[in-house]
């Protein structure tokens, strides 16, 4: 069953029109924004942005079906004066000018913005987050109705149905089943919830949007993408933290990118002016989301330093845990690559700049390196990723990685390597078929079955491990590690071994090391079994028991 | 808004006296459920021969629509239904004649001597015929324990894309009437009804049949109300299990 998109990003011109509207309540008293300069800005740098300043617009939004018929915008971008506006309101306008409001980006300017020092400050950074707002919406795929789950609002207005949007709706994932491989058996996104919405039934994931909390997390532990959270996509999240770095927007330097969790409660533990106007935020529905490529990105993209800043209060537990296990690998992984621990914080004081440690790392050249996006969590971006900045770090390419540094382990290092016991495995590929990601790849010649292990698309998930009907004996081994030489070296042949042939048909029956196996295992049995099962196939086994001269079947 | 009257009510559901106060919110939810009880009767005709009487009111009921959509917008099937909704309501919408054309092409006799996108649940969820007869018998029945038959005067089996859709707006008006007038075990009832049948029928080949003419609709008709009705029917799941959620939880 395909999905029906409501919203395909239609363009004009490749060019995809973006509305941003500001609140005008954004140039009342106190506040040091400088509106016309934002307009004149748009106006000079990107001439698909048309920015329109709105009365109330947080408050009594009116009037946006004509005014985005009138701008042609396919996306928009709200600059509000507050954290609380009126969400039905606005979603029910966009619908009407044939939006889909999924695909709205808010950016609360009167918290980030405008009780900064200066007009010119004030100004230069409201500038930044709405060109990064731009960047995502324009990135933004579209939604699907299983994208939302509809709720009846805790207070329900005396007005009629006719008078108000009765429903408000959360955005939810929807699983790709084109991309899914749920029935080969991986149920990472399954164990990843942790609210219990997801099952798998039949080789089909199901979602239960009831227990759903939007956390995302089940988004990123996918390594085929095949989880969709329109808004939050590895491709919105690169065209932002892009923009929010880019030295051509905005004078202000240097930069930090500090990730937030949506869900805290309209700034609560932040006051605005305790933020440092070198810290650009970034919010994701929850901070579990993000895997720890995501907070070392943003070095590589030329950020200062990267703060990491959860929700304290009511989290889910194992949530704020895989956080921390997060923060704590890139801490680990910095200072093995020989770069400062430092430049990723939890719960950094944001009241500070962030660390200006000038090129040491931020580097163009990078830059171009890096896989785009560079927050996709397909296994060999992630790869991609980590080798770049190792190899940023290392004077001689590898050398200090060599030796016994030249395997980082860690509990909750994104990639994984897998160790083949070429004694006890009996290459039947059964961890093949298994894997998710294609890490692990049997191969049958003619004379030979072979295991060939790739250790950058490796996520340590242990599905290979599951199944493994030798896993008692020790065939297979799963670690959560960084192999630098095996990620460079591509895919590797880890064991193989001949194929026995049917001494009838010359049919392949098994590899060698599994018939030993199965001989072993019939140790007690009549040596007569033993014989027919090591020397015919399937086919020829019949046969063999009542003629050796029996007539041939159909060979493969 | 139109009707389409291809099946009768074989008796009054819903009439037991209330008991206690209504459920909270219940006059704006019996709104909803009247809405979209409007919406599947519009469905229902689009689905049904382009006669021209019946093309007439169906251009009128999506002007009517049209002239609401400030209301319909607050939802979020509003995007497919606008499409659907524009199509019948330019200046120059399609004829009764060319809709004829295409619906006989597309459900009646295809290029192949067999419709490409054949109206019925059965060849879609039966394809190889492996039980002939069974949905419709299915069907049927539900009809009749939902108190409803088909109408002698609808020349077509009870697996009828139109069929379906009149059905579920019955549903919808029994809910709306147990919002306001039933005690709460009915309306779960209710509720629990509307959902098995959307779910276990016409949710389950909506999105293989709008696939279908996703390939082969010229007219954009057709494909623009099988997605509309496919968002709709989608949405409508998702928002009985919230409503059947919060009863229970509110009456635990």
């Amino acid at each position: 069953m395909s999905t029906q998109w409501l919203d395909h990003g239609t363009s004009v011109n490749g060019s995809v029109r973006v509305a941003v509207l500001l609140c005008d309540h954004l140039a009342s008293a106190g506040s040091q924004l400088d509106l016309p300069e934002l307009l004149r800005w748009f106006a000079e740098h990107d001439p698909d942005v048309v920015v329109h300043i709105l009365p109330r617009l947080c408050t009594r939004p009116q009037d946006l079906p004509d005014i985005l018929a009138e701008t042609g915008a396919c996306r928009v971008v709200l600059g509000l004066c507050r954290s609380q506006y009126e969400v039905g309101a606005i979603d029910t306008q966009l619908r009407q000018a044939g939006l889909d409001p999924v695909g709205l980006e808010t950016v609360d300017l009167g918290w980030s913005c405008a009780r900064l020092s200066s007009p010119e400050l004030a100004t230069g950074k409201a500038q930044i987050l709405l060109a990064a707002a731009v960047a995502k919406a324009r990135a933004y795929f579209g939604s699907s109705v299983e994208n939302v789950k509809p709720r009846l609002p805790t207070r329900f207005s005396r007005r009629s149905l006719l008078r108000l949007p009765l429903l408000t709706y959360e955005v939810v994932p929807s699983i790709s089943r084109d991309r899914c491989v749920a029935e080969r058996g991986c149920t990472l996104c399954v164990h990843a919830c942790p609210y219990g919405a997801l099952e798998s039934k039949n080789g089909v994931i199901r979602l239960d949007k009831a227990r759903c909390r939007s956390c995302s997390r089940c988004v990123t532990v996918c390594p085929r993408e095949a989880v969709l959270f329109p808004g939050y996509t590895a491709s919105q999240i690169d065209a932002q933290v892009r923009a929010l770095l880019d030295p051509r927007i905005g004078t202000l330097q240097p930069r930090g990118i500090l990730f937030m969790c949506a869900h805290m409660r309209a700034h609560s533990s932040v006051a605005p002016e305790s933020l440092h106007p070198g810290w650009m935020p970034l919010r994701l529905p929850c901070l579990a989301m993000a895997p720890p490529t995501w907070y070392l990105v943003p070095l590589g993209l030329g950020a200062s330093a990267v703060g990491v800043l959860p929700c304290s209060d009511d989290c889910h537990g194992t949530l704020t845990e895989v956080v921390r296990e997060h923060v704590q690998f890139c801490q680990d992984f910095l200072e093995a690559i020989g770069a400062p621990a430092d430049l990723i914080q939890y719960r950094p004081a944001i009241d500070r700049p962030p660390a200006d440690r000038g090129s040491s790392i931020g580097l163009t050249e990078l830059e171009d390196r890096l896989p785009q996006p560079a927050f996709s969590v397909q296994p060999r971006a992630v790869a991609a990723v980590l080798l770049d900045l190792a190899r940023r770090y290392s004077r001689d390419e590898w050398t200090p990685l060599a030796g016994d540094a030249s395997v980082f382990r860690h509990p909750a290092a994104p990639l994984g390597l897998v160790e083949i016991d070429e004694t006890t495995c009996t290459v039947c590929g059964l961890c093949a078929d298994a894997c998710p990601t294609g890490a692990l790849q049997f191969e049958t010649t003619a004379e030979q079955s072979l295991l060939r292990f790739e250790a950058s698309s490796c996520i340590a998930c242990g599905q290979c491990l599951s199944i493994c009907p030798e896993r008692a004996r020790g065939a297979i081994r799963v670690q959560r590690a960084i192999a630098w030489e095996r990620l460079r070296s591509g895919g590797q042949v880890v064991t193989r071994d001949l194929v026995a042939r049917c001494a009838r048909c010359g049919a392949p029956i098994a590899s060698g090391r599994m018939l030993d196996r199965i001989m072993a295992l019939l140790a007690d049995e009549p040596p007569g079994l033993q014989s027919t099962l090591s020397r015919y196939c399937t086919s020829c086994r019949v046969m063999a028991g009542s003629s050796e001269g029996g007539t041939r079947h159909a060979t493969r | 808004m139109m009707a389409t009257g291809h099946i009768r009510e074989l008796r009054n559901s819903g009439q037991e006296a209330p008991a206690g106060p209504p459920p909270q919110h219940a006059p704006e939810l019996a709104n909803l459920a009247r809405l979209r009880r409007a919406l599947y009767r519009f469905l229902g005709a689009v689905f049904l021969p382009p006669q021209e009487d019946r093309h007439a009111q169906l251009l009128e009921a999506a002007q009517a629509l049209r002239a609401e959509q400030e209301t319909l917008a607050g939802f979020h099937w509003y995007l497919p239904w606008r499409r659907l909704l524009d199509r019948l309501t330019t200046e120059d919408p399609p004829s009764a004649g060319e809709l004829a054309t295409a619906y006989v092409a597309l459900f009646i006799v295809g290029p192949s001597g067999r419709p490409s996108c054949p109206l019925y649940a059965s060849c879609y969820l039966d394809p190889e015929r492996s039980a002939t007869g069974w949905i419709p018998l299915l069907l049927e029945r539900e009809y009749r324990a939902g108190g409803v038959e088909l109408s002698p005067s609808l020349h077509e089996p009870p697996d009828h894309l139109a069929v379906e859709l009149e059905y579920t707006a019955v549903l919808c008006e029994r809910e709306a009437e147990a919002w306001e007038f039933a005690p709460v075990t009915a309306l779960r009832r209710v509720l629990r009804r509307e959902r098995r049948f959307i779910e276990r029928f016409l949710g389950s080949w909506l999105p293989l049949f709008a696939n279908q003419l996703v390939l082969y609709d010229t007219t954009g008709v057709y494909t623009a109300a099988a997605v509309a009705c496919d968002t709709l029917v989608r949405h409508d799941l998702d928002l009985l299990a919230l409503l059947l959620d919060t009863i229970d939880e509110v009456h635990r």
